[in-house]
């Protein structure tokens, strides 16, 4: 049993990584919370469901999610174009995309809302059979794909912040924009990077969640919380220890709901994040915890 | 600084503006009888309200081709009331301080009707509607019947009784777990009377897990309720939460009977994961039956007309209501005389609504004639009603 | 005025109250809290449920109510307060999910999801409602030029600055958020007896997610900007629930509408409508001189 929930847990956790990384990384480079990442996710899961409905058969679901990421990065250009370039012309702080990223949010769902809440829909069955036993233990096969999809990416993600000229520029933008300007870096169009990378991430995030519990309009932007905690408990913008956090919160959550049930688990979170700043206040990767003035 | 002053002064006229229509009293005795219909169109509920609304805003249009109230026609006036209770407030307020609406079709929902039970009854106001809990209807710390709040269907915990009774006797079922969200007011209105229920008939509670709005896995939940050795577990959340909540319990290995409130309706079966075996749901509507009223004609229609997908038992409630606040309008001397109307709906006895079963309003305001169907899926997952149930 | 009317101004008075609570976190000490609605449950909890199973008038339990929710503010403001801001926002916004929680998992004295309904009802609550809101604001006029609005505004502007002239600024970042969590339960009380019910969905983060965005409509710094748009914000989405187009209402659409004339205005006019300026004698003249066409020489300092 306690194996079964371990699995269940670290299941449960590539799930917050996949979307606490989304925010990870917009706040490590711009430092705002990027509150739009749960709407995006919702209409990302549905850009996919229509596009593979608009099949005979449905396409493989790597094509869908390939399809559905690269609209995320359209629309996450579109979102910039309309709402963030001229917070970045008027240099103003950064609480401006801050709000805006709400605005966006509580917009997109009520749209959502208002057009597609008739039907409830859902993408069709990956596997004949829902789960395969792995010994006494039941496994499922959709929690073992996501499990898969979100470390293939995010190691991708961490090569390429880490390893690349690019991932160096980024870095160097998220420690001081004009500074990097000064080394020959464009901050613009690094920070416009960054906003693409996060929609491709809400694409993906958006047709495996939507596999995995069903298509609507709430459904991003219900999972934001966890996501946010996991990043903060990470320490805010730091990728590996958002995906470290998001795995602990997993488990944690599912030995918590098992013990003492789910109705006292936001008590827990909370006091967590807590213990967690007063313990250790840089976040599990010690970065950015203090405001540099 | 012009421009600050101008946007200043527009934002005034403005809201002048909201201010300066509206309230021109009529007094003409063949002008139409104006009623107003409040539902979630854009809120987290709106999968049921959208429908709801629709089915009370063609049921006028029915009324008015035949001949409308007496002679008189209906104009309906639909609120989108977003499943909240300054909104739900600001829409009661709205129909009647400016619309002037003689009486209202309430929502699906409890609790921006909780609101308005006090001010129904100074305004003199029927509300007629589908809010399944009794406290929108009688007054918990005095017993006593609000006047003007009238519930159409059975309650939250008949319904929640029907069911019980059913797997109690028809399926032979004693251990028994719930599974839901408290923060959901739909779900822990029936899970209450439910537990109730069965524990009052000697049934054993296994267990009694829950979830929240923000939680999307239910799989340690599933795993106690296994453990725990149930036989049979109620679901009474949202379509959205149903799904999950389904496939984690057969995913965790339970392989016994599922029963669940209305919301498992199709496509609740298309979109689980795991074969459906086992379930059985409340249905209010035999609503895939042409024989029985004519709630088949009213959900075919509105497929079309919407492009709705699946058939919607909500386009009933919304008829319904209207129904009945239309036969009470059509007895009065004065049909927009809120008093007049609301006795009279107190005393609707053996009304036929859509669903072929009929109708009549009890002292709590409530009914006690409906029972409810229980309906289950057959192997090509097509919905099937098994039964009838009504506890008295 | 008819009883819509009437609700609507009441609704935004209850608007502008909540404003003015993270106006004060906000425009006066720079943090960001996205919990403020928890704290408008705490006290209309504390406040109903006290009064009606003490039997005790709502006036004692409200200061009951406002007590517990300054106490809930002095608790999380310890540890979080000596982190950056972003900590800040996101602890609060925990707080307000564990505090829906909890309303739900006491049941048996908040009556859970379903509602704590039955709030008694008060005589002159429009009056009520307008006096308080008026005190509020003027309260947070006089906090805004009193010494203590002063050293706020210092921290905001420079923290360290703030520190080398003496000012502990965590110290005063606990008072801060005190006193903008009392002001956030005195809505929420409001909230309470103008509705007669409350529901834990009712004090979602949304809400307090709408206040730090109305502020920003009308101005971070001014407090004029912040008391009109919450006004006036709160009014203009009941506007599209009248207006029509090819004989179809747009109601569903005012949520939307409303986001994006929050979009133009942060595209558009990065300050806000209101930017920095206040209202006063002085500049109500200036414009109105401006109106009649003559030139000032102190014009150039508008924007």
């Amino acid at each position: 049993m306690l194996l079964q929930l371990l699995i269940n847990g670290i299941s449960l956790g590539a799930v917050y990584a996949l979307i606490a990384v989304g925010f990870a990384i917009v706040f490590s480079v711009l430092k705002f919370s990027n509150f739009a990442h749960g709407g995006m996710i919702s209409a990302c899961a549905f850009i996919g469901y229509f596009f593979q409905a608009s099949f005979e058969s449905p396409p493989p679901i790597i094509v869908t999610i390939a399809v559905t990421s690269a609209a995320g990065v359209l629309f996450a250009l579109f979102l910039d174009a309309i709402a963030y370039r001229s917070i970045r012309r008027h240099r103003s702080p950064s609480i401006y995309y801050f709000l805006a990223s709400l605005t966006i949010s509580i917009l997109i769902t009520s749209l959502l809302n208002i057009f597609f809440s008739k039907n409830a829909l859902a993408y069709p069955m990956l596997f004949s059979s829902t789960t395969f036993d792995l010994g006494s233990l039941k496994v499922s096969r959709m929690d073992m794909m996501i499990l898969a999809v979100s470390v293939v990416i995010l190691a991708a993600l961490m090569l390429l912040i880490n390893k690349t000229k690019i991932g160096l520029a980024v870095r160097a933008v998220a420690i001081n924009p004009d500074t990097s300007k000064l080394m020959g870096i464009d901050s613009g169009a690094i920070i416009v990077l960054i906003f693409s990378i996060a929609g491709f991430l809400a694409g993906v995030s958006g047709v495996l969640l939507g596999c995995k519990y069903g298509v609507y309009p709430d459904l991003g932007q219900t999972m934001m919380v966890k996501g946010f905690i996991a990043s903060l408990i990470g320490g805010l913008g730091s990728l590996g220890g958002a995906i470290a956090a998001a795995f602990i919160l997993g488990v944690i959550e599912m030995f918590w709901t098992f013990g003492f049930g789910a109705l006292s688990t936001p008590v827990m979170t909370f006091v967590l994040m807590l213990l967690f700043l007063f313990i250790r206040p840089q976040g599990i990767a010690g970065q950015f915890a203090k405001e540099k003035v | 600084m012009k421009r600050v002053l101008t946007m200043v002064i527009a934002m005034m006229a403005i809201s002048l503006a909201l201010f300066a229509g509206g309230s021109a009293e009529e007094s003409d005795p063949n002008a139409p009888i104006k009623i107003g219909s409040i539902q979630d169109l854009s809120g987290s509920a709106s999968n049921a309200g959208q429908p709801n609304a629709w089915g009370a805003e063609y049921a006028v249009k029915v009324i008015n081709e035949n001949g409308g109230i007496n002679g008189r026609m209906l104009e309906i006036y639909t609120e989108d009331c977003k499943n909240d209770i300054t909104e739900g407030l600001n829409c009661y307020n709205r129909l009647v301080g400016e619309i002037g609406v003689c009486a209202i079709i309430g929502p699906a929902l409890s609790n921006p009707a909780s609101a308005w039970v006090e001010l129904s009854a100074e305004d003199e106001i029927p509300i007629v509607g589908h809010f399944m809990d009794e406290v929108c209807t009688t007054n918990p710390d005095t017993g006593e019947t609000y006047p003007f709040m009238f519930l159409c269907e059975p309650s939250c915990s008949q319904q929640a009784e029907d069911l019980a009774e059913y797997a109690i006797r028809e399926l032979g079922k004693s251990r028994f777990a719930v599974l839901y969200n408290p923060s959901n007011a739909f779900a822990k209105a029936q899970v209450d009377p439910f537990v109730a229920y069965v524990q009052e008939r000697g049934c054993e509670l296994v267990a009694s897990e829950t979830f929240g709005w923000s939680d999307k896995d239910y799989s340690a939940q599933a795993l106690k309720i296994v453990a725990s050795g149930a036989d049979c577990v109620f679901l009474g959340d949202y379509l959205a939460q149903m799904l999950i909540a389904y496939d984690a319990l057969r995913d965790a290995g339970y392989t016994g009977t599922i029963v669940g409130a209305n919301t498992m309706a199709p496509p609740f079966a298309d979109q689980v994961k795991n074969d459906v075996y086992d379930v059985y749901f409340l249905q209010n509507y035999d609503m895939l039956n042409p024989d029985v009223g004519n709630i088949n004609e009213l959900v075919t229609k509105h497929m079309e007309e919407t492009g709705t997908t699946s058939p919607q038992v909500n386009v009933g409630f919304g008829w319904d209501a209207v129904m009945v606040l239309a036969e009470a309008m059509k007895k009065a001397e004065d049909p927009t005389n809120g008093a007049e109307v609301a006795e009279l709906i107190s005393q609707t006895t053996d009304l036929e609504l859509s669903g072929g079963i009929t109708l009549t309003i009890n002292e709590q305001h409530r009914t006690d004639t409906m029972g409810m169907y229980i309906a289950t899926y057959d192997e090509n997952g097509e919905m099937i009603i098994v039964g009838y149930e009504k506890v008295d | 005025m008819n009883s819509y009317q009437l609700g609507l101004i009441m609704n935004s008075c209850i608007s502008v109250i909540q404003v003015m609570g993270v106006f004060i976190i906000t425009s006066l000490a720079g943090m960001f809290s996205l919990g403020q609605a928890s704290f408008m449950a705490i006290s209309a909890y504390f406040t109903f449920i006290l009064a009606r199973s003490l039997d005790l008038p709502i006036i004692l339990t409200a200061i009951v109510g406002l007590g517990i929710s300054a106490l809930c503010a002095f608790i999380i403001a310890i540890p979080t307060l000596k982190l950056r801001k972003d900590y800040f926002a996101l602890i609060t916004m925990g707080f307000g999910e564990m505090i829906s929680a909890i309303v739900v998992m006491c049941e048996k004295y908040t009556n859970g999801s379903i509602g704590y309904s039955r709030i008694p009802k008060v005589e002159h609550i429009f009056w009520l409602i307008l006096a308080i809101t008026a005190f509020v604001v003027y309260f947070a006029w006089a906090l805004k030029r009193s010494r203590f609005g002063r050293m706020c505004i210092a921290l905001k502007t420079d923290e360290t600055a703030a520190k080398s002239f003496g000012i502990d600024t965590y110290r005063l970042k606990i008072k801060v958020f005190i006193i903008a969590s009392c002001i956030s339960g005195l809505a929420g009380i409001l909230y309470g007896l103008k509705n007669r019910v409350i529901t834990p969905d009712g004090f979602s983060w949304n809400l307090s997610a709408e206040m730090q965005i109305f502020l920003f409509f009308g101005g971070t710094n001014s407090l004029t900007g912040a008391v009109l748009s919450a006004f006036l914000l709160k009014l203009l989405p009941e506007m599209f629930r009248s207006l029509e187009l090819f004989g179809q209402s747009l109601q569903v659409y005012r949520t939307a509408f409303y986001c994006v004339l929050i979009l133009l205005v942060i595209n558009f006019r990065p300050n806000g409508i209101l930017g920095e300026k206040e209202f006063s004698i002085t500049t109500v003249r200036r414009w109105v001189s401006r109106l009649l066409g003559r030139k000032k020489a102190e014009g150039g300092q508008d924007d």
